[in-house]
């Protein structure tokens, strides 16, 4: 260390003040980083298992609980760091905290700037002494890690759990839940009026999506799709996507089309769903069958099942027992109605969470086969089916029936492939039990 | 001027204090800490107010003092009929040996290098305040004349508790001309045994002189003038600023304990003097511990003796029974908390 001379001292002691702030900054500058990603990684931790499997308003509140938790560790954070920051004026008092210096470095500089620099009888011997202590507040000496070790470490162990956590989830893919129907409510909402019990036989469900009749309907399902709502959706769609991929496209697609985006998808239900795609036909018929109103499953919707519905379009409307006919018709008669809702309500099929076709609505051609149809012998239209083509116009009624509901209602977008399965012109494959 | 040089002044000054501070130690039993206060102040170039009760040493510190430093010392007992004549020395028509009759001033007790105001409250405050001049400008006038005393002049006045019979209240003007005020507490058990043992006998210990009686005065100068040129850093200069002015009701506006008392108990707080008495004390201090600059510490150190005698307590902390030294003490704890 060269010797001080009473003249070049103050520069001499301001370069290695300089050097202790770079590093003591530099140093704290890690520490909050670290710390930052540490807590990061410990939230996207505990938010990853909730994004893939918890349903979407627990998964929203969770998101937005730990964004609040992130945002305030993130001010405590700051508020730390700039607490320990050494700013120019500060920091010579803090380098004498930190070394037995008693007051001397902080002395010498702040004398230098009288106008005669401080001069007197001990100038000389305060410029001594402060030579002689440089050594012992070197950069290294005063800020001794140039890396904040249990940060670091902190940081590096939540991102391994993270990862950890991701893999094990990548492990657990969803299942695909086939689309079917159910003579309960949609969306979660039940009835409020004794006539919609009645329409359960339009009513379209997933059941390999867990359903929150009671309490916890999806906020994308709801009708007050806030920003929020929809960015947490959105979070969530993309966690689900980045740690599932193609599964959970199948999953997302099936969820489309029933018009619903419950909750993820619980492991093991994959089977469930391969089992209704080889049982569906029968387990349709036995629900239509059933005056409780449970859940009917029918094939030919979702992935499975919707290639041996193209293949055999008539076969379901042809083989309808007259048992379900004569149950559809009475419904009709009491409620006027047997198409498609209740003909005043235009989330019939639930709120639109996701809306891959764009926004608007689609048409539904008013000649298009209808699974009410089927019960058109005891309707008193007298009128023959239409053809099993899908490509024939068949010949239009003489007038349009009284309280048909499908042909008014407007039907968001979303919804279209589900509509248009639920009323295609198919053919029952298996004979009434 | 060296390092080497200056280092060598700090130790002589150290060398000089120990010495004397152990000669006087030789003869008062006890008392250390008021010993070295005193001696602070002496250095500093201040003087000493001593409150004890009768009979505990403050005349024998003063006169050990003296012979310590081999300066020359007088004793004023202050009576309730002392006159300020009586102290700074009068006119008196002298006829010279031709039969010429001339007027010629006779220096009093004032006049010499340490001086003992013993219970300089039962004095009227009109005698008392003789010594202001004196005290402050190292002169005294008479009819006009301007006298100079001899440096280095030190005051060390006794004064009895303000409750005991025949005593008068010091003026503030008076008071804040006092770099110090020290207490001086009865002896423990230990000391008196000690005391009885040491002054009972045929040979009571003597003081030898430290310094070379001639060279002494300037001796002593040049140590004060040591002291003097110890540095004192902007920040600790700011601190000093901010207790001294902590101490004054209109300047303590905060919620902290110690200000929310300043507003309570104190009329009147520490006068700028309060703050040069700080930093000179400090100064000795820094000396002492041998440095050549000032530290808070050594503010702190001095603190309660360089303040407490300078705030003019309400009628409220009499009644309450808060002392000086207490609000000073709570001053410090603000005082560090706003510098850190």
């Amino acid at each position: 260390m060269p010797e001080l001379t009473p003249t070049g001292a103050v520069d001499v002691v301001q370069r290695q003040v300089r050097r202790v702030r770079r590093r003591k900054n530099l140093y704290e500058l890690q520490r909050a980083l670290y710390w930052a990603i540490a807590a990061g990684a410990a939230l996207a931790t505990f938010l990853l298992p909730l994004a893939l499997f918890a349903p979407a308003r627990l998964f929203a509140g969770a998101a937005w609980g730990t964004f609040a938790v992130l945002a305030g560790f993130a001010l405590i954070l700051l508020a730390a760091t700039r607490r320990r920051w050494l700013a120019a004026p500060r920091a010579i008092a803090w380098i004498e905290s930190q070394s037995p210096l008693a007051g001397r470095l902080r002395t010498l500089v702040e004398l230098a700037t009288r106008p005669n620099g401080g001069r007197g009888f001990f100038h000389a011997l305060l410029v001594a002494q402060v030579g002689r202590d440089l050594e012992a507040w070197t950069p290294r000496r005063v800020v001794p890690r140039a890396v904040p070790r249990a940060a670091l470490a902190t940081a590096v162990a939540a991102l391994v759990l993270l990862v950890i956590v991701a893999q094990l989830a990548s492990f657990t893919p969803p299942s695909a839940p086939a689309v079917g129907f159910s003579d309960e409510p949609l969306a979660g909402e039940r009835s409020a009026t004794p006539d919609d019990a009645a329409v359960g036989a339009r009513a379209v469900v997933a059941p390999g999506v867990p359903r929150d009749d009671d309490a916890e309907p999806s906020p994308v399902r709801d009708d007050v799709p806030s920003r929020l709502g929809n960015l947490s959706s959105q979070i969530q769609e993309n966690v689900r996507q980045q740690v599932w991929g193609k599964a959970w496209e199948r999953v997302r697609d099936a969820l489309a089309r029933a018009g619903t985006n419950g909750g993820g998808a619980r492991p093991g239900q994959e089977a469930n769903g391969n089992e209704v795609a080889a049982n569906d036909t029968e387990d349709w018929e036995a629900a239509r069958s059933s005056a409780t109103g449970a859940p009917r499953r029918r094939p030919g919707i979702g992935k499975q099942a919707s290639k041996s519905d193209a293949a055999q379009p008539d076969q379901q409307q042809d083989q309808a027992t007259p048992h379900d006919a004569d149950r559809e018709t009475q419904r009709d008669d009491a409620n006027g109605g047997g198409g498609a809702g209740t003909g005043t309500d235009p989330n019939l099929f639930g709120g639109a969470s996701v809306d891959p076709a764009g926004s608007g609505s689609f048409e539904l051609a008013l000649a298009a086969r209808m699974r009410a149809d089927r019960t058109r012998g005891k309707r008193g239209t007298g009128a023959a089916g239409p053809s099993a083509d899908p490509d024939a116009q068949p010949a239009l009624a003489a007038e349009q029936r009284r309280e048909s509901a499908a042909h008014r209602m407007t039907v968001p977008a979303a919804y279209e492939t589900v509509v248009r399965e639920v009323f295609a012109h198919r053919r029952v494959e298996t004979e009434q039990p | 001027m060296t390092p080497a040089v200056a280092s060598a002044a700090i130790e002589d000054f150290q060398q000089v204090f120990a010495a004397v501070r152990a000669e006087v130690g030789r003869v008062v039993i006890g008392h250390e800490n008021a010993i070295e206060t005193i001696l602070t102040a002496f250095f500093a170039g201040g003087h000493v107010l001593i409150e004890g009760v009768p009979g505990i040493g403050k005349t024998l510190i003063v006169r050990s003092l003296a012979e310590a430093l081999n300066l020359s010392s007088n004793r004023i007992q202050f009576t309730v009929d002392l006159m300020p004549a009586d102290i700074t020395g009068t006119r008196i028509i002298n006829e010279s040996p031709s039969g010429q009759r001339e007027l010629t001033f006779v220096p009093g007790p004032i006049f010499t290098h340490l001086l003992l105001g013993d219970e300089i409250n039962r004095a009227t405050p009109k005698t008392q305040s003789a010594l202001l001049e004196a005290m402050a400008e190292h002169q005294v006038t008479v009819a006009g004349t301007s006298y100079r005393l001899m440096p280095p002049f030190f005051v060390l006045a006794t004064l009895n508790p303000i409750e005991m019979e025949g005593t008068y209240q010091l003026p503030e003007a008076q008071l804040d001309r006092f770099l110090f005020k020290v207490l001086l507490a009865y002896p423990s058990e230990a000391e008196l045994i000690r005391i009885l043992s040491t002054t009972t006998t045929a040979d009571p210990p003597t003081i030898r002189p430290v310094l070379d009686p001639e060279q002494a005065p300037a001796r002593v100068e040049g140590l004060k003038r040591l002291v003097r040129e110890v540095l004192v850093a902007p920040h600790v200069e700011q601190y000093v600023a901010g207790l001294v002015r902590l101490t004054t009701p209109a300047a303590a506006r905060g919620d902290s304990e110690a200000e929310v008392e300043v507003r309570r108990y104190v009329t009147y707080g520490a006068s700028p003097r309060g703050a040069q008495s700080l930093v000179l004390g400090a100064k000795v201090m820094a000396l002492l511990d041998g440095r050549p600059h000032v530290t808070y510490d050594d503010v702190d150190k001095i603190a309660v003796a360089a303040l407490r005698h300078r705030l003019v307590m309400s009628f409220a902390a009499e009644a309450a029974g808060v002392a000086p030294a207490h609000i000073v003490e709570r001053v410090l704890v603000t005082a560090r908390r706003l510098r850190s």
